[in-house]
């Protein structure tokens, strides 16, 4: 190997780490008008009239769009295109666009959103997603057909034989759990800086995780064509699925520019940021689940509730995940689940790290934790032997690929001194596991069409150095790294000359952006290609230079366009799964040579280089991935397919000071099977990252609403860990490679954020038998279960 | 002209020139505040949307901050920042907890702006006063806003006795409290010293009795060589405003404890167990004496309940160091 | 009058509350005059008038430390600060940290072990390491922590931070 398996220093470090980084908002465009938004005091209420005339006599104000602006609303996804760029007649949640105003300045755009009069109706909000299933005269979206309620989505599946399953258990655990929402707090606040030239073209810098929805949403919002419309990602301050939808101010700040000429530029305060939210849904979970001694997981079934908010962002999706993510990575032959996302006058949820996935695996990990105990077993050494099967298919038809997770979880037992422990430690201190399941990006694209889910334009010319095209969004996760280690693998080059362009819709192919850890086994899989394909020019000019025969036909046939598996489904008996192309070509690259091993012979990669120039130019190719055809017929039978799955298993160990009830998690050992671990740091960065943020949800993270409106929007009061609060970390990641996976990887940015969770709340019960069934477990829960655990005695 | 009404920051270079500097504005009827390490002003200043006036700064009150060690009394300079006061090894050795309860405060970087001075004067914090300006727009305004109402308390009037229930949050308060410090403040009237145990007010507005012009300049702390120790209960370890704080120091016929996080003013107590009576029942009485006079309030991340219950057991626990 | 800040003095004197004076700040050994409010905070006029984007604005309240600059060595919130308060004062951002396009050794440590995702927190996380390390020759681990912990990182649960740091004072042995 030459790159892949090292640790990788991270493309753009230096950068950052200087201060020279240029995020959106660092960003000069000449002489901008500064945006600010007046937002909805209401969380319902109908807008009788909007007067504009004091703000518009302002000296300074340049421009003044309302949501009569804008004709066609937008939403990440086609099936739920419900929101506007700023309200029309009605508003929806406390902190909604409704105004937007240019100026010259900032202070004068500020000041002059005090210069708007607005007159409200206000209506009774829909705040209790309960009771936003119940009847209503007085719909948030009344828009939606053959409804009466304020239901969004109803997602159901069910698999097996679910009463048969529970008939035949040992045990049966069943419970109501209930999660507040959390939300991503990436660092950097949004912003969005356009530029615009003469001829009316836009070019918009903005904090995005996916250019290529910005660019779709932007044009179809303010009907302009696609090629008059380049979206950049700058570098970016993290995004964890904040970033992922098209946004209201990227459609107001390009708007402005279309009608002013001028370059415009909008920032949020953070309080803005949480307002705009799109994190975690709120849940109430119902799950039952049956379990036998002998047999392991027999039924589970899950009611579940969702609070989407306002709008719909990827709530679709997420109500499928919140059932589906269920079926890893354990066997579970009976499975069924329903899922309703309900509207309400609340900032909007959507994706955030773990979509979907969290709070069901939360509620899942810690029935089969009460189900050992009632069983007398010890959960690790029960879910030894009860997980899936490498190469199988689940009851809803997941394909399942490698699978590490058992004897992972041998490793973290080990680690850990889990049988010394388990069971044995002091009052007051506790081990607890809880596993996890996750995919690798999705199989179905968010946009139905058969174009391949990443492209990865290549091109070498004179100087020798390789630069990489993508349309992914490096968000600080190393995505350009990634994609340059592929090309430094295959061509045997050093990092430094391998230079990536990414997320930029006018200079990169088309990629669907860096979400449901897809960027990885994708963009990876089609960089690989790329390089592939390269490889094969340079080949044929190598053996021309050392006037050797290249070998023959076997080899020449080696199929590179990897997506075309996806022609025929694969065979679910058979071990191989199509073809992750080999390089096959007699030669060997590395160190900037290109050497033939039977004759001994080596030419230098910069002539081999030229030489290729030769036979027409500069050398541009371009590879790509799509996905197998995976998966069943029946409804939402896509939901949740993904061509490999990361599963994982922390085993966590926790003091809990039984007179304040304060928990501190003190130590966690991690195995996540990501595969082959292309870059160690950034695994590793990944891991430690979800950590942190699972800690959050887990211990103190919380977004509190007074009447509908976000009542902690600061870092001061929604409580991120600090460095203090960490536990000290050990990690394994050593899982077979992935057959389909790019240099046998799988996904590690999001899976082992949702075992963690549970794997806290199993231990607190194994430190001082409390079980608790709601997130956060702050001290004032623990010590409340307490005394109610103590009053029963 | 032009200028009148806009707000500057003034820097006056010694306190001669901040009086002249006060004695002007307040001729020319303008609004004004102090301003010295700027952690807790500024973001106020930001989430204010009437005018909050001119600045003045205190900075000339650097170069006369400094840590003295007498024999009887410490004498703290108010523009001593957090840090100093942590970080200095004679103040440590004299008075630890001093030192100790500023390095709980805020984090590194405030620790390096933030003064004591500023920190003993931190403005009473609620949950719907410390917001921005649309938050507060939402709420409609609460008294200390300006406005009419308490939003924690509905029906709260403007002339109740406590009419505004924000928080004291002073970390050092308590500390002080027990130790008896003494505050020395200065003004065009002249000096005048103060009990840190007859300085505060029970009301999150009125909340001390600092007149306008008076500007702190100095805390003596009596060296009794009581050993204080304090408790601050907090989400994380770093950042977070305590959500009850306690100081407490034994002595020979009892305790004496202070407490801050939960009530418009900091409390202070002085427990003389009566003979005959056992240790825990003169404790829990105790205790059942701070609680039911130190009613605590909501707007923080723990519930009330809980803060009142971590009341008993931090007593305890720090009765038992 | 200089730049940018005379372009939008017209508009400037019309909106603000605040009284628009020339304030004169020392950042990285240079000397920058600009007209700006009386009360504008360090941090905007760091990244708005004098164009040094480094130092980031997360939260603009002090609570995410991400706009930590050194004050005379140390570190503090610049969105905290009014600029004209420490027009006396030596100050130092992330720009002026390395010289002449040679990283220190902290920047070097971060680098390489994976201490930078998304690198917002970065500036900050940088400088105040840089301040520990300068004051202390053998930081603990708790007062490694305690640096860290001013600044808040959602990347990278602060782990490798710690480390680069460690990993400097190791060097140092």
């Amino acid at each position: 190997m030459n790159t892949i398996g090292s640790r990788t220093i991270m493309k753009g470090s230096l950068e950052k780490v200087t201060g020279a980084a240029k995020y959106t908002d660092d960003i000069k465009v000449k002489n901008p008008l500064y945006i600010k938004l007046l937002r909805s005091p209401h969380a319902f209420a109908k807008i009788v009239s909007i007067n504009l005339d004091r703000v518009i006599a302002l000296e300074g104000v340049k421009c003044v769009v309302t949501g009569a602006d804008f004709k066609n609303t937008f939403g990440v996804l086609p099936i739920s295109k419900d929101e506007p760029a700023l309200a029309r007649d009605v508003v929806r949640y406390v902190g909604e666009p409704v105004v937007a105003v240019a100026a010259e300045t900032i202070g004068l755009a500020k000041r002059a959103l005090d210069l708007i009069d607005i007159k409200y109706i206000e209506k009774r909000a829909h705040l209790n997603p309960s009771h936003s299933l119940r009847k209503s005269e007085d719909r948030i979206h009344p828009e939606l057909p053959n409804r009466e309620n304020n239901l969004h989505k109803h997602v159901e599946q069910s698999f097996g034989d679910l009463e048969n399953g529970f008939e035949n258990s040992d045990t049966i655990v069943s419970s109501e759990f209930t999660f507040p929402s959390v939300t991503h707090a990436f660092t950097e606040p949004h912003c969005t800086v356009v530029e615009i030239s003469g001829d009316k073209e836009l070019k918009i810098y903005s904090a995005t995780q996916v250019p290529h929805y910005v660019h779709r949403a932007v044009s179809e919002v303010l009907e302009v064509p696609m090629h008059k419309v380049r979206v950049i990602k700058p570098y970016l301050g993290g995004g964890f699925g904040g970033k992922s939808d098209p946004f209201p101010h990227e459609m107001v700040a390009a708007k402005v520019a279309l009608l002013t000429g001028r370059n415009t530029k909008i920032t949020f305060s953070r309080e803005e940021v949480f307002f705009s939210h799109h994190g975690r849904h709120p849940s109430k979970i119902k799950m039952k689940l049956g379990v036998s001694k002998d047999d392991g997981l027999k039924s589970l079934e899950g009611n579940i509730l969702i609070d989407g908010g306002a709008y719909g962002s990827f709530g679709v999706v997420t109500s499928y995940y919140n059932g589906v993510l269920l079926q890893g990575p354990y066997n579970l032959p009976n499975f069924s689940f329903n899922c309703d996302r309900v509207y309400t006058n609340k900032p909007m949820c959507g994706a955030m790290r773990g979509h979907g996935g969290v709070n069901p695996r939360f509620a899942m990990e810690v029935l089969l934790d009460e189900a050992c105990t009632n069983l007398g077993v010890d959960p690790c050494e029960f879910r030894l032997g009860h997980f899936l099967k490498p190469y199988s298919l689940t009851p809803n038809e997941f394909r399942i690929t490698s699978v590490s997770v058992n004897s992972g979880l041998k490793k973290a037992m080990a680690k850990s001194k889990w049988s010394e422990k388990y069971g044995k430690l002091p009052f007051g201190k506790g081990i607890g596991v809880g596993c996890g399941f996750f995919i690798s990006g999705s199989n179905l694209p968010i946009h139905w069409n058969q174009m391949p889910q990443s492209s990865v334009r290549l091109t070498i010319d004179f100087d020798g150095g390789v630069t990489l095209y993508s349309g992914a969004s490096d968000i600080g996760q190393g995505s350009d790294t990634m994609l340059a280690m592929m090309a430094s693998e295959v061509l045997g080059l050093p990092m430094d000359m391998i230079k990536v362009v990414s997320a930029d819709t006018r200079l990169c192919p088309i990629d669907l952006g860096s979400y449901s850890s897809r960027v990885t086994f994708m963009a990876g899989n089609a960089a690989r290609n790329a390089a592939i394909r390269v490889r094969k020019i340079l080949a044929k000019a190598a053996y021309e230079m050392l006037e050797l025969k290249a070998p023959k036909e076997k080899d020449a046939n080696v199929d590179i366009d990897f997506f075309k598996q996806g022609q025929n489904p694969p065979k679910y008996d058979s071990p191989y799964l199509g073809a992750n192309p080999k390089i096959d070509d007699g030669l060997t690259f590395s160190d900037q040579k290109i050497s033939e091993a039977q004759a001994g012979e080596s030419v230098d990669y910069i002539d081999v280089v030229r030489r290729a120039l030769d036979f027409g130019g500069a050398l541009n190719v371009q590879g790509v991935y799509s996905s197998p055809k995976l998966g069943g017929t029946f409804k939402g039978a896509g939901a949740g397919l993904s061509p490999a799955y990361s599963m994982s298993v922390f085993i966590s160990e926790v003091d809990v000071n039984p007179s304040t009830g304060a928990v501190k998690v003190e130590k966690v050992t991690c195995f996540h099977d990501c595969g082959v671990a292309l870059n160690p740091l950034a695994v590793e960065g990944q891991l430690e990252g979800s950590i942190h943020m699972g800690l959050g949800q887990a211990l103190m993270e919380r977004i509190e609403h007074t009447e509908g409106a976000v009542q902690n929007a600061s870092f001061l009061n929604y409580k991120i860990p600090s460095a203090f609060e960490m536990p000290e970390i050990e990690l394994i990641y050593d899982g077979e490679a992935e057959v389909e996976g790019p240099f046998g990887a799988k996904e590690v940015g999001e899976g082992a954020l949702a075992p963690f969770i549970p794997s806290i709340a199993n231990a607190v019960y194994d430190a001082v038998g409390v079980r608790v069934r709601q997130l956060p477990m702050s001290a004032d829960v623990i010590l409340s279960a307490l005394r109610e655990k103590e009053g029963k005695k | 002209m032009m200028n009148h009404s806009k707000t500057k920051l003034f820097m006056p270079g010694n306190f001669e020139e901040m009086t002249s500097t006060v004695k002007y504005l307040e001729k020319k009827g303008e609004k004004f505040q102090f301003i010295a390490g700027g952690s807790d002003v500024v973001p106020r200043m930001k989430d204010s949307k009437k005018n909050q006036g001119h600045m003045v700064s205190l900075k000339f009150l650097k170069k006369t901050s400094s840590i003295t060690i007498k024999e009887d009394e410490i004498h703290l300079g108010s523009f001593l920042s957090l840090d100093q006061i942590a970080s200095d090894s004679a103040l440590k050795e004299a008075c630890p907890i001093i030192g100790k309860v500023a390095s709980m405060v805020g984090s590194p970087q405030i620790r390096n702006q933030a003064t004591l001075g500023g920190n003993i004067l931190v403005d009473n914090r609620c949950v719907f006063f410390n917001q921005s300006v649309f938050n507060k727009d939402f709420h409609h305004n609460c008294f200390k806003d300006g406005g009419s109402q308490c939003i924690l308390v509905k029906g709260a009037k403007a002339n109740d006795a406590i009419s505004c229930r924000a928080r004291s949050v002073s970390d050092l308060t308590p500390a002080l409290l027990v130790l008896d410090a003494k505050l020395v403040v200065k003004s065009i009237r002249g000096e005048r010293t103060i009990s840190a145990r007859e300085f505060f007010k029970e009301d999150g507005i009125a909340k001390n009795n600092l007149e306008t012009d008076e500007v702190l300049i100095s805390v003596i702390i009596p060296r009794l060589h009581k050993s204080v120790h304090y408790k601050k209960l907090t989400v994380r370890k770093t950042l977070d405003f305590p959500s009850l704080g306690v100081a407490l120091a034994k002595n020979e016929q009892g305790f004496e404890v202070a407490v801050c996080g939960i009530f418009s003013m900091p409390m202070y107590f002085n427990f003389v167990f009566a003979g005959g009576k056992s240790l825990s029942s003169s404790m829990e009485e105790s205790i059942k004496n701070v609680t039911s006079a130190a009613p605590v309030f909501k707007q923080d991340f723990f519930p009330p309940k809980y803060r009142k219950e971590m009341l008993g057991v931090y007593i305890k626990e720090l009765f038992e160091r | 009058m200089v730049g940018k800040a005379a372009g939008n003095w017209r508009f400037k004197d019309k909106v603000l509350n605040d009284l628009v004076e020339v304030v004169t700040l020392n950042i990285n050994s240079v000397s920058y005059s600009r007209a700006v409010s009386s009360l504008m905070t360090l941090s905007h006029f760091i990244r708005e008038e004098c164009d040094l984007t480094g130092t980031k604005i997360g939260c603009d309240r002090g609570e995410c430390g991400c706009c930590s600059v050194l004050v005379d060595g140390k570190p503090i919130l610049a969105c905290l600060v009014l600029a004209k308060f420490v027009q006396d004062a030596e100050i130092t951002t992330i720009e002026g940290i390395s010289v002449d396009g040679q990283l220190t050794p902290i920047q070097e440590s971060m680098v390489e072990n994976g201490a930078i995702q998304c690198g917002f927190c970065t500036p900050s996380m940088v400088l105040n390491a840089t301040h520990l390390l300068n004051t202390h020759k053998a930081p603990s681990k708790n007062q490694i922590k305690k640096c860290v912990s001013g600044t808040i990182c959602r990347c990278t649960g602060y782990t490798k931070i710690e480390k680069a740091i460690e990993k400097v004072v190791e060097g140092r042995e």
